[in-house]
């Protein structure tokens, strides 16, 4: 057995190897993106990769992360392939960002909306709009070792009111190891919906090859463990999104995790003065799935939701942690996290809002719910304030529990059968959250994906009047 | 007709219902008081066939068919419905959403044909003018917010729809103020109906002022005590249940 020490240093783990064959070093980088990429490789080489003892990572080991070796990429051709099977399966939603294995497909977008600029993070750092790194997340663990070792990025800056939502959907090509980065920038006054999707990899050498490159084709719904039967063998996809709200502009920002991957995200996000910004996280397990919000206000009178529905299913490993920051007075946070916990599956919430101490009038308010319907599901919630400043409301709690069945009697006794009124009570607990989502088509793709995972979930559409 | 026949029951090991013997024919309404303690809910939840409630012995039949060995979800299709003196709220589900989806499964277990939602639409328009239930309610989350009279009102609104052959009130005029409780009556003895058997249980004669029972029965100690007509509440309510509750009297 390996012990994984507090911080793992190069030796040794397969994660950290070099791909072969890989292209990151052959490009003739940005300067700018270098001397960032030099950094980060210092930070790994000095604070590593996390392990248990770190107090972030006590609930969720990264062990299974950490023994992946990098493969060689796959041709750019057969990205583009994939790249294009993904922007005609989604071809309805107007506006669609492939990323396959990580590589941000910039240049096949077309049809890009006006107020939208679409470049590669490269050339984002030759030009003008070189994006100021976010910097509230530290360069430290997979962060750094996203920023060492992405191979193409995107920035995506929004400055028009846009209509229609911009769709970023991950995608793999079964490349073992692939790290994804994108900013996204909405400038003073614009507002915007930005949906980032990540779906399971089909078999490698698959996508490309027609079909289609859709979650709901790829996703086995049914094979909740990890590792099961002819399981191929776990990848791992590192995705940092850093977003930036500018002043009285809005953002929606939508992330639907339905990947059978080992996923790590980490999202940083400042909001300007009086920006607002709804995040909405939808979770469909995964054998690993590590969500780290960071969000910090940095200009008065802003506001943020930060929201979250899972399910966790089979022996998956789903960790939200979110971090809220008002740095800035007048500022309101609300979090609302809601889960169900099925078979193995394990969640943990960590929630921290912290209010400086010149963030006065300040509203923070953060809850999580998890609802548990076996006896061998796990939920660690740890949701807390950290509060320097006196003109402050804020609120915290926290919930784990069963079904009611009380309620369970109530709808029976009007002639429901006892696995619908299970399925329906459990579907309406996170269903709330989903409602949420601004976008219809996401809206419901998502409220679909979720009934399907219910025991006896079908049908839970319709009787909520969707049909699907 | 409900036919209970020497039903002794038990909640946790305690006995509670302790040899109930009570028949209600078709198109009767019977009234059931007693004091605290004397099993007037546990006799509504053995009926609807709640879990915990273990029954040890005795029968219960409606029209002929076996309750006793039906969960409760088959119950419901085979005609009883309990109102709960305490309607359970259900944030997220709608009432409307709700109340289709139990329709069609029992009707589903009758071999009728599910209703589409225009036509279930306009039946349920129809049912909550029976009971002054606002369209907006019928929209809302299943008793979420309600008022005491509001969920009352909609557990009525849901008898009507469910047309049951046995409908047990349970408390139905707790918590009610004196115009709700004449809107639920009112609700009640609309639907009054010679194929339906009803159970009301209360503790106090007033509801009984608003429907009039064809029988009055009183329960002490897990059994029934006395039987009368109509006039038996008004005296209960006078006498108290005093002269029930020594057996020596």
């Amino acid at each position: 057995m390996i012990e994984v020490q507090a911080s793992q240093g190069p030796e040794d783990i397969a994660l950290l190897r070099p791909q072969p064959n890989g292209r990151v070093e052959h490009a003739a980088a940005a300067p700018s993106l270098t001397a960032l990429r030099r950094a980060a490789e210092r930070a790994l080489e000095q604070h590593g990769l996390p392990g248990r003892k770190d107090e972030a990572w006590r609930f969720t080991s990264v062990r299974g992360a950490l023994e992946i070796a990098p493969s060689a990429p796959a041709e750019l051709w057969s990205l583009e392939r994939a790249g294009d099977d993904v922007r005609a399966h989604f071809a309805a939603e107007a506006f669609v960002l492939p990323v396959v294995d990580g590589v941000a497909l910039v240049t096949a977008v077309d049809n890009l909306p006006a107020g939208v600029q679409l470049m590669a993070l490269d050339d984002a750092h030759r030009s003008s709009v070189a994006p100021d790194p976010v910097s509230l997340a530290p360069e430290r663990h997979f962060r750094a070792l996203n920023t060492a070792r992405f191979e193409r990025g995107a920035l995506l800056r929004i400055e028009g009111q846009l209509e229609r939502p911009v769709h970023v959907i991950y995608v793999s090509t079964g490349v073992s190891v692939a790290h994804a980065k994108l900013h996204i920038e909405v400038v003073a006054g614009a507002r915007a919906t930005v949906i980032e999707h990540f779906v399971s990899p089909r078999k490698r050498g698959a996508v490309g090859q027609g079909g289609s490159a859709d979650g709901a084709a790829n996703v086995d719904v049914d094979a909740g463990p990890s590792g099961q039967g002819d399981a191929p063998p776990p990848t791992l996809l590192n995705a940092v999104t850093d977003v930036r709200v500018g002043p009285n502009a809005e953002l929606e920002h939508v992330r639907v995790h339905r990947s059978t991957q080992l996923l790590v995200g980490d999202v940083a996000t400042e909001l300007g003065k009086d920006a607002r910004y709804h995040s909405r996280v939808v979770t469909l397990g995964g054998p690993l799935m590590r969500l780290s919000l960071h969000l910090a206000f940095t200009g008065k009178g802003g506001s943020a939701t930060l929201e979250g529905a899972y399910h966790v299913a089979g022996r998956d490993h789903v960790d939200h942690h979110t971090r809220v920051e008002h740095r800035a007075s007048h500022c309101t946070s609300q979090q609302d996290y809601r889960g169900v916990i099925d078979g193995h599956g394990t969640s943990v919430f960590d929630g921290i809002a912290w209010v400086h101490q010149n963030a006065l009038v300040s509203e923070a308010h953060q809850q999580n719910r998890n609802l548990l319907l076996s006896d061998t599901a796990v939920a660690h919630t740890k949701p807390h304030l950290e509060i320097d400043t006196d003109s402050v409301v804020a609120s915290h709690g926290a919930t784990v529990g069963s079904i009611d069945e009380d309620q369970v009697f109530y709808l029976r006794s009007r002639g429901m059968r006892e696995s619908q009124a299970r399925a329906l009570l459990t579907f309406a607990f996170v269903r709330e959250l989903l409602q949420r989502i601004g976008d219809e088509g996401t809206r419901k793709r998502v409220e679909e994906a979720m009934a399907e995972r219910l025991p006896d979930g079908m049908g839970l559409l319709e009787l909520f009047g969707e049909t699907a | 007709m409900l036919k209970i026949t020497d039903l002794h029951a038990e909640v946790g090991g305690t006995p509670i219902l302790k040899g109930l013997s009570l028949e209600i024919p078709s198109g009767e309404v019977h009234a059931i008081m007693g004091p605290n303690g004397a099993g007037k809910s546990t006799l509504s939840y053995v009926l609807s066939g709640r879990e915990g409630y273990e029954v040890t012995s005795g029968s219960v039949t409606l029209d002929g068919v076996d309750l006793l060995a039906l969960p409760v979800e088959e119950r419901a299709a085979a005609g009883v419905f309990l109102a709960f003196q305490y309607p359970v709220s259900i944030p997220g589900v709608s009432n409307l959403y709700f109340m289709r989806a139990a329709l069609n499964g029992v009707r589903k277990q009758r071999g009728e044909e599910e209703l589409d939602a225009p036509s279930f639409m306009r039946l349920a328009r129809e049912k909550a003018k029976l009971v002054e239930l606002s369209p907006e309610l019928l929209k809302r989350s299943v008793n979420d917010g309600f008022s005491g009279g509001e969920k009352k009102r909609n557990e009525i609104f849901q008898m009507a729809l469910l047309e049951p052959k046995l409908a047990i009130l349970d408390e139905t005029d707790s918590g009610l103020d004196i115009d709700a409780l004449r809107v639920v009556s009112a609700g009640v003895n609309g639907l009054r109906d010679p194929k339906r058997s009803m159970l009301v249980i209360t503790h106090y004669q007033r509801l009984l002022d608003y429907i009039v029972p064809d029988r009055v029965h009183v329960l002490v100690d897990g059994k029934i005590a006395e039987s009368g007509g109509a006039e038996l509440a008004k005296q209960l309510e006078r006498d108290g249940y005093a002269e029930h509750r020594s057996p020596a009297a």
